[in-house]
């Protein structure tokens, strides 16, 4: 691996990089998921996720710190977890990059051609990502607490706007229908879990203080998630949401700041704004993914890989992926998948720090049995 | 040194893609819509679209302190059955682009049927490029609203929007059109808007509420209206004149307040509870009367005793056409998670509902003399 060629990154970038890695392709749509596939039994699919998160990133943790990256076959394990994961990530992150496009399509630019909406994006980020981490991992944190903060803002602005206080008070739990539901949160948790294991290496501080910014990190992540997705249900209800394509996109759409000439449409900005966290996240994915490269020459692949991850990417959002199918396909054919994945994966995680556990226990025994 | 130039080329040529270009038209090739009016058109299926629209070469920051509203503003009206003709239609009239970025009111005929309505008010929320925040407001005749010349401003759709912005009426009747549209596709509240007609004496008014029910549009006087206000705590400046014996002519203004409601099921019952409280100030309180708070509690006992009239006869008629425009239903439905029972815009039933309500009316003061 080539960690050694690269320069380390601190504790809250490494938190801002793997928050606008999760975060970002689904803020277009969230919370639409969840209103269209869990319905009133929202909290608790919501509930399940923020579970799934924190159990698999206990395990994953446990595995950083049995593994400790020492032998080549801990080393191959970890990059296995990661690829695997960032294959369906970078499926996924073409698919969110061809509804993006149509986003932008639909409500900003009517004429021009979503190619080169597209386009720019994509080599921006393909430019970016061959720059060092530590490059990558200062714009996430300066972009990140400002957009996040700046959509707060807008969200604020609006407060006066709620009126659906009882949304919130939805039905009883069903936990019989809770497994297909929870389809809508896996977008969400599909990112998290490579991120974490390829980019908590790289951080420069001591494994504790990792920790703890992975749990800050949690909590962010799906503060962010359950406080959107309240704002959603208690602004626009869940009827409403179920109708709308973009629902955070159309709440920004509906504050207004009345006389103000400056800043009568804030939400605007924030949606502009959106675009850099959209860049960004696809940075981060294949920035991330480098840091696997096996050669010593790493620098000198990064080119090729973003070349290729570029390729990808433009075909994939304009090709492969039509605008107007592609949500549906993701809910009903790809997230029910990424389900399995990570139920699969949180096993075989499982699995290895047991067998990491096993084989240092074994390894004690052995150097206590030696003469 | 090549490779850094490279990057510059790409960057440049990132730049010039990421402008958008193709959307770029310079002012005076825009039709900027400030309004829009849907009436009903000679024929079943097709609709008169007037669109209402600032003469921009018109416009200038020298002119625009004497703005003749003669000729500064034009409508146009085209005949068509959708939405997509009509803006073909009108942008071939005006020969420019129409741009809907300042959109300020959409004016509909009370006399299109509610399902025109709704596809109206979904087709404008449903283009992307048409800002949501426009209000939505009924008229007799729609189109009038943008004719009328008014001595007061030099634009009918500023005084429209006006009229609206800035809290000059007793009640908040406003909604924007994403929250009427957001009315329409949930089950279990009819939305209302305010009807604005112009009098003979070529002013704005808003007196009555229509309410979406279906298949018409029904029109509430201004009481009922008052009383939907108050049960929904949409009242931001009301007054009351009261004409008891002893107090008559005392005027109450300033009244404002909330309302609070909780719905509960019980068996098969449903039981809906209410506070509402207001607050209003004496302004007219002759000082012969002295100010003993026996009068003061009575004169609050009046007021609430109207409000709960008013409130009474808005309930009564809501029973009678079998709608819900205070969301009740909605509430229940949410609460029990039960949203796929009602479709939108389905009449509700009002059978085991029990509505109860308390009001409380406070004096805060007298003015400044005693």
């Amino acid at each position: 691996m080539s960690d050694q060629q690269e320069r380390p990154i601190g504790v809250f970038q490494y938190v801002t990089m793997v928050a606008v890695a999760v975060w970002t392709g689904q803020m277009y749509t969230w919370p639409l998921p969840l209103v269209e596939v869990a319905g009133s039994n929202g909290f608790p699919v919501l509930g399940l996720g923020i579970l799934y998160m924190v159990v698999s990133g206990l395990v994953h943790q446990a595995w950083l710190r049995e593994s400790g990256q020492s032998s080549a076959l801990a080393r191959i394990g970890t990059a296995a977890l990661a690829v695997s994961g960032m294959i369906l990530v970078l499926v996924m992150d073409a698919a969110l990059l061809s509804i993006f496009g149509n986003m932008l399509n639909v409500v900003f630019y009517a004429m021009t051609p979503r190619w080169a909406l597209v386009m720019p994006m994509v080599g921006l980020a393909a430019w970016i990502s061959i720059q060092p981490l530590v490059t990558i991992a200062r714009l996430a944190q300066l972009w990140i607490p400002l957009v996040v903060g700046l959509s707060y803002l807008t969200v604020l602005a609006g407060i006066n706007h709620i009126r659906f206080w009882s949304a919130v008070s939805v039905g009883g739990i069903h936990w019989t229908g809770i497994l297909p539901e929870s389809r809508a949160m896996a977008g969400i948790l599909i990112p998290f879990v490579p991120m974490m294991l390829l980019l908590a290496p790289q951080v420069n501080a001591s494994r504790q203080r990792v920790r703890r910014g992975d749990y800050g990190l949690w909590i962010v992540i799906m503060g962010v998630l359950t406080s959107f997705y309240i704002v959603g249900l208690t602004v626009l209800g869940p009827e409403a949401i179920d109708h709308l394509r973009w629902p955070m996109v159309y709440l920004f759409a509906t504050i207004t700041f009345g006389g103000s000439f400056f800043i009568s449409r804030v939400g605007v900005i924030t949606v502009f704004f959106w675009s850099i966290l959209m860049i960004l996240s696809m940075i981060v994915h294949v920035r991330a993914l480098m840091t696997i490269w096996p050669w010593r020459s790493a620098e000198a692949a990064r080119p090729w890989i973003a070349a290729v991850w570029g390729l990808w990417m433009l075909g994939g959002s304009l090709f492969v992926f039509s605008p107007g199918q592609t949500y549906a396909w993701m809910i009903n054919v790809f997230h029910p998948w990424l389900v399995v994945y990570l139920a699969v994966e949180l096993v075989v995680a499982m699995v290895g720090v047991g067998v990491a556990w096993a084989l240092r226990w074994v390894g004690r025994r052995r150097a206590d049995e030696a003469p | 040194m090549t490779v850094r130039w490279r990057w510059v080329w790409v960057l440049l040529g990132v730049m010039g893609l990421s402008t958008g270009c193709w959307d770029q038209r310079t002012v005076a090739s825009r039709a900027v819509v400030l309004a829009v009016a849907v009436d009903p058109g000679p024929r079943p299926g097709v609709w008169a679209w007037t669109f209402d629209l600032p003469r921009v070469t018109a416009l200038s920051s020298s002119t625009i302190s004497s703005i003749v509203s003669a000729n500064a503003y034009f409508s146009l009206t085209v005949l068509s059955g959708s939405y997509a003709d009509a803006l073909l239609k009108a942008q071939e009239r005006v020969a420019r682009d129409l741009y809907f970025g300042q959109m300020r009111i959409l004016a509909l005929s009370t006399q299109l049927p509610t399902a025109a309505w709704i596809h109206v008010v979904d087709t404008f929320n449903r283009t992307g490029l048409v800002r949501k925040t426009f209000y939505v407001v009924a008229a007799p005749n729609a189109a009038a609203l943008f004719k009328a010349p008014l001595s007061a401003d030099s634009e009918p759709s500023f005084l429209l929007q006006k009229l609206f912005t800035a809290d000059s009426q007793p009640y908040v009747f406003k909604e924007q059109a994403w929250k009427i549209w957001d009315d329409i596709v949930t089950p279990g509240i009819t939305a209302v808007v305010p009807v604005v007609e112009v009098t003979p004496q070529q002013t704005i008014v808003v007196n009555q509420l229509a309410v979406l029910s279906s298949p018409r549009v029904a029109l509430w006087p201004r009481p009922v209206a008052a009383g939907w206000a108050y049960l929904t705590g949409h009242v931001t400046k009301a007054t009351w004149t009261l004409s008891d014996q002893s107090v008559r002519g005392i005027g109450m203004t300033l009244i404002r307040g909330k309302a609070r409601w909780t719905i509960r099921r019980r068996g098969r019952q449903v039981e809906v509870s209410g506070t509402l409280t207001y607050r209003g100030i004496l302004e007219e309180y002759p000082q012969r009367l002295g100010w003993e708070p026996s009068r003061l509690h009575h004169i609050e006992r009046i007021v609430a005793d109207g409000i709960v009239k008013a409130g009474l006869r808005t309930l009564k008629m809501a029973e009678a056409d079998h709608i819900d425009p205070f969301g009740w239903h909605r509430n229940l439905l949410w609460q029990e998670g039960q949203e796929n029972v009602l479709r939108p815009l389905e009449t509700v039933s009002w059978q085991g509902w029990h509505v109860r309500f308390a009001v409380r009316v406070s004096v805060l003061g007298q003015g400044d003399s005693r």
